[in-house]
């Protein structure tokens, strides 16, 4: 396995994406195009960010545009229509971002002639929505038998974190380098706050905020911060209020998420939903921790955003996680229950010096991962096989 | 928000997060044993959150919208003949698919009318059923809605019944005389106001103590300030004291008394038969209920073994200096128990032995003075006197002492 971020040295004086492509002399011109394929497409989705990221350094050395099977009516003028791509032509290469299964897509991939490079994104583990949402626990199970599938064709497998790559390589995977996602931390660390949010967080937020930002799914377990805040409430007497910020994709989970904070009487607990980013940059603003619990993250961009913002990190050693952070949070064990992190939540909400140091570790994490550009990266890798 | 988040490590501070980390652990494995959690916390807070995510069904609105959303795509479906697509494998087949829309075009545009109306009326007839179920549940829930007013109507009003009876029985229970008061003095204050101090009392039943040498083990019931109980120490011989005034049993147990808070008659009935010497009830018994006083005797008898003693002294209502002097100033008094009744009561629980002695005489100050002369008329009132004044000046107190 090749590992982008153990040759951060080399590339960190390279920050200057011109300069990088421009001694990227070997790849062919002309018709070659580097074309990306994605299921689906729409805005603020970070792998759909991440493939116009790319495809803005790709377009400097030759044809790029991005194909996705769904795309949202507002992503429409970004992201072109699978159905468009030509017919014609064998020269170049396809980048497929894998994330979840569409037959349509590994049907396409499988009918190109073109080398496939393959960025793995992560598939979340079926097993978390099985009895949620049926259909979309099988497309998941579907996501990792076609890249299995698909395995025989790819020339250049990515992932985005050891985690990531790890996976792949249990399913058969060779030489698989890890090139962190295509993430600026400090997008929204310098989005202008919503004024009216700051103020309403000021009058009626009394006790420490801590926040949760991610779609509220199963494997990224927000009933186990829930209970947490119980435990924390009931026994230690912590006073803080929680805000889970997210896309409440699955109503059925989401409800009954609502349901156990109305039940356990956690009126600290606030369900927010998905809000636009001034609001979250406003959030961050006033939080003083970023907590989690998930199970499963290929990467977990909102650890660096809260990093960005100077917001210490409650977090288990889960998945990817722990090479994210770094030492940068408080990493509790993988298997941590309610009552462990609930002692976390007590102490990081009570303990200023713990706060203040993990602060000074977030800032020195973030200057680490920004040393490496990933598009960068991702450029040089390709330029590798062509 | 720290304003210098480099402060601490800049001051070598930097924390070792290996050590919160196992602090934290420790920390939950101290609550654990200590039992600061309940049994199984974390196993019923997830059955809890696994019961709420299982299987619940849609809500109503959501399908609601979930239909209408569905109707509304059934009537933008368009029949149109243009819509059929002429496409073909086979070489010429788009010319033979136009050539046959075009000779058919009559035949295709009736079915297509046929279906467009039955569409319409398949979509019509589901809305309606979908107004149907939504009527019905509206029905449903407005039955459903008015049986829960009319509950609560009826539980408010047994609420109020309820309370109505609770302040009745309170106030029933105030006025029954024997129902102990709830003094908001002490006892200890009481007792040596109407009583006198310690000392008289202990020179009082100094001589009645020395009944109970050699019938231990001796229990004083409603000990009071244990004057009593102190003498029979002094002589050696081992007592319990039981006593419901908690403030009476705090005092005696700091003199280093071995007593117990508890009611007289409930706490000869915890015993095992046979199994005390003594039984000691100074001023008590006119505190009991009329039923407890019977019930007392029977269980004296069961549990002294043969050859034990019972020594209570009460007032004398044979004398009606006491109703003018003693019994009615303390309000937990019952009634006055007559020294023939427990005599009687004694005898049927078949004790050996039963005496009565007759204490504390009234002062002869308080007596009625004889009319100097003995002429037959001033001995005749004299005598009349004596009766007039026994009747009114007996002993104020009764000791019973029965030997089982």
């Amino acid at each position: 396995m090749n590992i982008a971020r153990g040759e951060a040295a080399s590339v960190a004086d390279r920050r200057d994406r011109r300069a990088a492509v421009s001694h990227l002399g070997s790849f062919p011109t002309g018709e070659f195009g580097i074309h990306q394929i994605l299921a689906a497409a729409s805005p603020g989705d970070a792998i759909t960010n991440a493939a116009l990221d790319y495809r803005d350094v790709l377009r400097k050395v030759g044809p790029s545009e991005v194909f996705a099977r769904h795309i949202a009516p507002s992503s429409a003028g970004e992201v072109r229509p699978l159905s468009e791509f030509a017919a014609s032509g064998s020269r170049g290469l396809l980048v497929y971002h894998a994330s979840i299964g569409e037959p349509t897509v590994s049907a396409f991939l499988l009918s190109r002639p073109e080398p496939i490079v393959l960025v793995y994104h992560n598939i979340t583990p079926a097993r978390y929505f099985e009895g949620i949402d049926d259909t979309f626990a099988e497309l998941l199970v579907l996501g990792r038998l076609e890249l299995e599938s698909i395995r025989h064709r790819v020339v250049l497998a990515v992932a985005a974190s050891h985690f990531n790559a790890a996976e792949l390589e249990a399913i058969g995977y060779e030489d698989v380098r890890v090139i962190p996602p295509v993430v600026n931390p400090f997008r929204l660390a310098r989005t202008e706050p919503d004024p009216e949010m700051l103020t309403l967080l000021d009058r009626d937020f009394h006790e420490p905020i801590l926040l949760f930002v991610g779609q509220l799914l199963p494997h990224k377990r927000p009933d186990l911060l829930v209970k947490a805040m119980h435990v924390a409430a009931t026994y230690f007497g912590t006073q803080a209020t929680l805000l889970l910020v997210g896309q409440n994709r699955f109503a059925r989970y989401a409800d009954a998420v609502s349901a156990q904070v109305r039940e356990l009487n956690l009126p600290q607990v606030h369900v927010v939903g998905s809000i636009d980013d001034a609001r979250l940059a406003a959030m961050f603003r006033r939080a003083i921790a970023f907590v989690t619990v998930s199970e499963h993250e290929g990467f977990c961009v909102p650890l660096v955003e809260s990093l960005a913002f100077d917001v210490p990190v409650v977090a288990r050693a889960c998945a990817a996680i722990p090479e994210t952070v770094g030492d940068a949070a408080l990493l509790l064990p993988a298997w941590a229950g309610a009552e462990l992190v609930a002692g976390a939540i007590d102490r990081i909400v009570s303990d200023l010096d713990l706060r203040r140091d993990l602060i000074a570790r977030g800032r020195r994490r973030l200057r680490e991962l920004t040393e490496v550009d990933a598009s960068v990266a991702m450029l040089e890798a390709i330029g590798e096989i062509v | 928000m720290p304003s210098d988040p480099n402060h601490a490590s800049a001051l070598g501070h930097t924390a070792d997060l290996d050590t919160v980390i196992a602090e934290l652990k420790a920390r939950i494995e101290a609550r654990r044993r200590s039992g600061e959690y309940p049994d199984d916390l974390e196993a019923t807070l997830d059955e809890h959150f696994d019961r709420l995510v299982g299987v619940r069904p849609r809500s109503s609105p959501a399908l609601h919208d979930e239909l209408q959303s569905a109707l509304r795509e059934l009537n933008q479906v368009g029949f149109s003949r243009a819509r059929i697509d002429p496409a073909s494998r086979l070489p010429g087949g788009r010319l033979v698919h136009r050539t046959m829309s075009r000779a058919l075009s009559r035949q295709i545009d009736g079915v297509l009318s046929q279906v467009e109306q039955q569409s319409w009326l398949i979509t019509h007839a589901i809305a309606l059923l979908g107004e149907i179920a939504s009527t019905i549940g509206n029905e449903f829930d407005t039955k459903v809605l008015q049986q829960l007013d009319d509950l609560q109507v009826r539980l408010a009003e047994q609420v109020r019944e309820v309370n109505r009876l609770e302040y009745q029985v309170e106030e029933t229970r105030e006025r029954i005389p024997g129902c102990a008061v709830d003094a908001w003095y002490g006892q200890d204050q009481f007792t040596a106001f109407f009583r006198g101090g310690s000392d008289d009392l202990r020179s009082r039943y100094a001589e009645l103590a020395k009944e109970f040498i050699e019938c231990e083990p001796v229990v004083d019931l409603g000990f009071g300030r244990g004057e009593f109980m102190e003498l029979l120490t002094e002589l050696g011989v081992a007592v319990h004291g039981v006593e419901p005034d908690l403030q009476l049993v705090t005092s005696a147990r700091g003199r280093g008394l071995d007593v117990e808070q508890g009611f007289a008659v409930e706490y000869l009935r915890s015993l095992e038969p046979g199994s005390l010497g003594g039984i000691v009830m100074i001023q008590v018994i006119e505190h009991l209920s009329p039923q407890h006083v019977i019930d007392f005797v029977s269980l004296a008898a069961e549990k002294l073994r043969p050859g034990g003693k019972v020594v209570l002294e009460t007032v004398n209502p044979a004398s009606l200096y006491t109703y003018a002097r003693a019994f009615w100033v303390d309000p937990d008094h019952v009634r006055p128990v007559h020294p023939s009744f427990l005599e009687f009561l004694f005898r049927e629980a078949e004790f050996s032995r039963i005496a009565i002695e007759y204490r504390s005489p009234v002062s002869e100050s308080e007596a009625l003075l004889p009319v100097p002369g003995d002429d037959p008329q001033t001995r005749l009132l004299n005598e009349n006197f004596e009766r007039i004044g026994a009747l009114l000046f007996g002993a104020q107190d009764y000791a019973v002492i029965a030997t089982r």
